[in-house]
């Protein structure tokens, strides 16, 4: 549904939240002011407060179809690395950021992309910046991600990650990992990826209370001794290979913090058995 | 022995070994594997160092009696060699739970150098060719085994290194009787030619077999020996140009082997010393500097109060200030504070609009050291006419000082 840009009042575009429904909410910003630059434009948000005075609203529905044109018309415009940075941003769930994006996108396609080179511009800056910590945290995940062997032979990962990176991880395990059958866990969003190793299988339940459980009930989570023991050969080797004189714990910290510790098989005390 | 107390005696064995890049190859294993060619942390250890490679010794039993070696023979160390199946199982169970990036195997000279040798090659032939293993493979070259097996080795690994563990001949004569100079240059010549040759093949036809694709690196221990940083520096500088080297270590001597006569009683490893060295290594490497630059007869070690960069500018203030608006990428290098990305993203910002100091801020650059080398605007350049290089070098010393205390690096000394 296109919205009238003939009015003059500031025009409120309520979105979902998802990337979907962010990039729905950016094309409708993005043609209204096309047609008409005076426009303000404000995003809302699921979690964002509603604006003090009256404005005219209009409820984005979230459609894949046109979501996926605004990125190709971005693309056109500009370059594929815009939109593949635009997408990385998404990935933060951003609040509040949406007249940046927008901006960002209008001057991406004025310009043909070359302002994604101007590295002292504000928004240009913003985008870079939560792209790195995209990127950062993917790069991390590479790896840090512990796989555990269960009894059937899968590899059981589980991770909490502060962005939703299930999807280039899970491309990432598909070629390092490709004979292997295995699941990753994204704890804090609650959502897996799925390698049987024919067929990467990703959308299970974004749902607050699911667990690893929910998504892969067929699998069985008990490990057998050969797996105690490979995971107390590496806590061994991990603890020899450090040179005592040398100690320096802070850098330790700084390098791996230790809210990724607690899935670390190495950072655990060894178990009982 | 069980497994677990061979792993135990044979990491401990080789954690002396600097190097864990898992970086400058793209490879694809059969069944299980890859590389990045960014190369991949996968932990870190209660020293700070990252851990990329299964980094074992496939035999701490030595021939040899180096007086800076922990397994050299006269010691009395737990012994223990591996099996290669135990080498290639241990790699491949770590490596599908993604607790590492592939192997890093080195051996102590067991046996003939030959023999050792080939038992490595042998390891890194199955692991790709049994196993269809594609991660990254690091192989230690060990000196006086044939020219032939290690370039066999290159056929397999990722990365290949041979130690030159001191940084002169005289050194390596007074502690490494049993190794000479030749036995290492001459694997380390035939490396870079073969690298080099292949490399080029490679370029030409996608068909041309992979040899080294991470190339050789080499490693040095600092502080064991009389040698000047001046002395350690120019072999680097050496050694980067006649044998194509990637990398080299620098490994601050840990007294491992209490009361020798013939090495130096230190309470702590050199680690700032090291460090430094490693900044000298990347300006050479990376910035365009010469080592002949960074130290003379003058001075012939690495300030250790400044890094080697800020040092050579304060040095040469005559240069200084350089205007960011119109300075080649070469010069920009050069400024204290502006490392490669920062100048490669002045290059690109600069076509925008002139650049000032708010928006070197936001490109990222350290100002509060480069400020004192950069033209940009007014306020700056009034800053500079007030100071004069030696008040620059004692205001940046403040500097690294204070930051001692506070956090990054820590030297307790």
């Amino acid at each position: 549904m296109a919205i009238s840009s003939n009015s003059i009042s500031n025009q409120v575009l309520l979105h979902d939240g998802t990337t979907t429904g962010i990039l729905c909410a950016l094309a409708e910003g993005f043609r209204l002011q096309h047609t008409n630059p005076a426009l303000v434009v404000e995003f809302i948000g699921p979690n964002t407060m509603m604006p003090l005075f009256e404005n005219e609203q209009h409820h984005i529905s979230s459609d894949v179809p046109r979501a996926g044109k605004f990125l190709d018309y971005i693309a056109a415009k500009s370059s594929a690395s815009v939109t593949r940075g635009l997408l990385r941003v998404l990935m933060t769930q951003p609040r509040q950021s949406e007249p940046i994006l927008l901006r960002y996108i209008q001057k991406c396609v004025r310009t043909a992309g070359r302002i994604d080179r101007s590295h002292a511009d504000d928004d240009v800056k913003y985008i870079h910046q939560q792209q790195r910590k995209v990127s950062h945290e993917i790069h991390r995940f590479k790896g840090l991600m512990r796989f555990e062997q269960n009894r059937d032979g899968w590899l059981i990962a589980i991770y909490h990650p502060d962005y939703e990176i299930n999807l280039p991880l899970a491309l990432h395990f598909t070629k390092r990992l490709a004979g292997e059958r295995w699941v990753i866990w994204n704890a804090r969003y609650h959502c897996g990826m799925i390698w049987d190793g024919n067929q990467l299988n990703p959308g299970f339940p974004d749902d607050q209370q699911a667990s690893i459980d929910d998504v892969a009930p067929f699998l069985n989570r008990a490990k057998d001794e050969t797996e105690t023991r490979i995971q107390e050969l590496w806590r061994r080797f991990h603890r020899t290979v450090a040179i005592e004189n040398r100690s320096n714990s802070k850098l330790q910290r700084q390098c791996m913090p230790a809210r990724y510790w607690q899935h670390l098989t190495e950072m655990q005390p060894r178990s009982g058995n | 022995m069980t497994l677990e107390e061979k792993l135990e005696i044979l990491s401990d064995a080789a954690k002396y070994d600097a190097s864990c890049a898992s970086s400058g190859s793209r490879r694809h294993g059969k069944r299980t594997g890859n590389t990045s060619v960014s190369g991949i942390c996968h932990s870190w250890s209660s020293d700070g160092r990252c851990i990329s490679l299964l980094k074992i010794l496939l035999s701490n039993v030595c021939r040899y009696d180096c007086a800076y070696c922990v397994n050299r023979a006269r010691n009395d160390v737990a012994r223990a060699t591996f099996d290669a199946e135990e080498v290639i199982r241990l790699t491949i169970e770590f490596y599908k739970r993604n607790y590492i990036e592939g192997l890093f195997l080195s051996s102590a000279v067991f046996a003939s150098p030959d023999r050792v040798m080939e038992t490595m090659v042998t390891i890194a032939r199955q692991l790709r060719q049994r196993e269809g293993f594609g991660g990254y493979i690091h192989l230690k070259a060990i000196p006086g085994a044939s020219l032939e097996l290690t370039e066999q080795a290159g056929l397999y690994a990722d990365r290949i290194s041979v130690n030159i563990e001191l940084p002169s001949e005289q050194s390596l004569n007074r502690l490494a009787p049993q190794k000479n100079k030749a036995s290492i240059i001459a694997p380390m010549r035939h490396l870079g030619e073969q690298i080099t040759a292949r490399h080029a093949d490679r370029r030409r036809s996608r068909k041309a077999p992979a040899f080294a694709p991470g190339g050789q690196s080499t490693q040095m221990i600092v502080g064991a020996s009389p040698e000047t940083d001046r002395d350690i520096v120019h072999l680097g500088e050496a050694l980067y140009r006649k044998f194509a080297l990637k990398r080299i270590y620098y490994s601050a001597y840990v007294p491992v082997n209490l009361s020798d006569r013939d090495l130096p009683e230190i309470a702590m490893p050199p680690l700032l010393r090291e460090h430094r060295l490693y900044q000298a290594d990347w300006l050479i490497r990376n910035y365009g500097f010469e080592a002949r630059e960074l130290l003379d007869q003058k001075q012939p070690n690495l300030n250790e109060m400044l890094d080697p960069k800020t040092d050579w500018a304060i040095r040469n203030f005559h240069h200084f200030p350089i205007d960011v608006n119109t300075a080649d990428y070469e010069w920009l290098l050069r400024i204290p504070g502006i490392g490669v990305t920062s100048a490669k993203k002045i290059l690109s910002a600069r076509r925008f609009h002139r650049l000032n100091e708010l928006h070197l801020q936001k490109i990222g650059i350290v100002m509060k050291r480069a400020r004192f080398f950069i033209q940009s605007s007014q306020a700056s350049h009034l800053y500079l006419a007030s100071l004069d290089p030696a008040r620059i070098k004692s205001a940046l010393q403040m500097q690294s000082k204070g930051r001692s205390h506070g956090n990054q690096l820590e030297f307790n000394f």
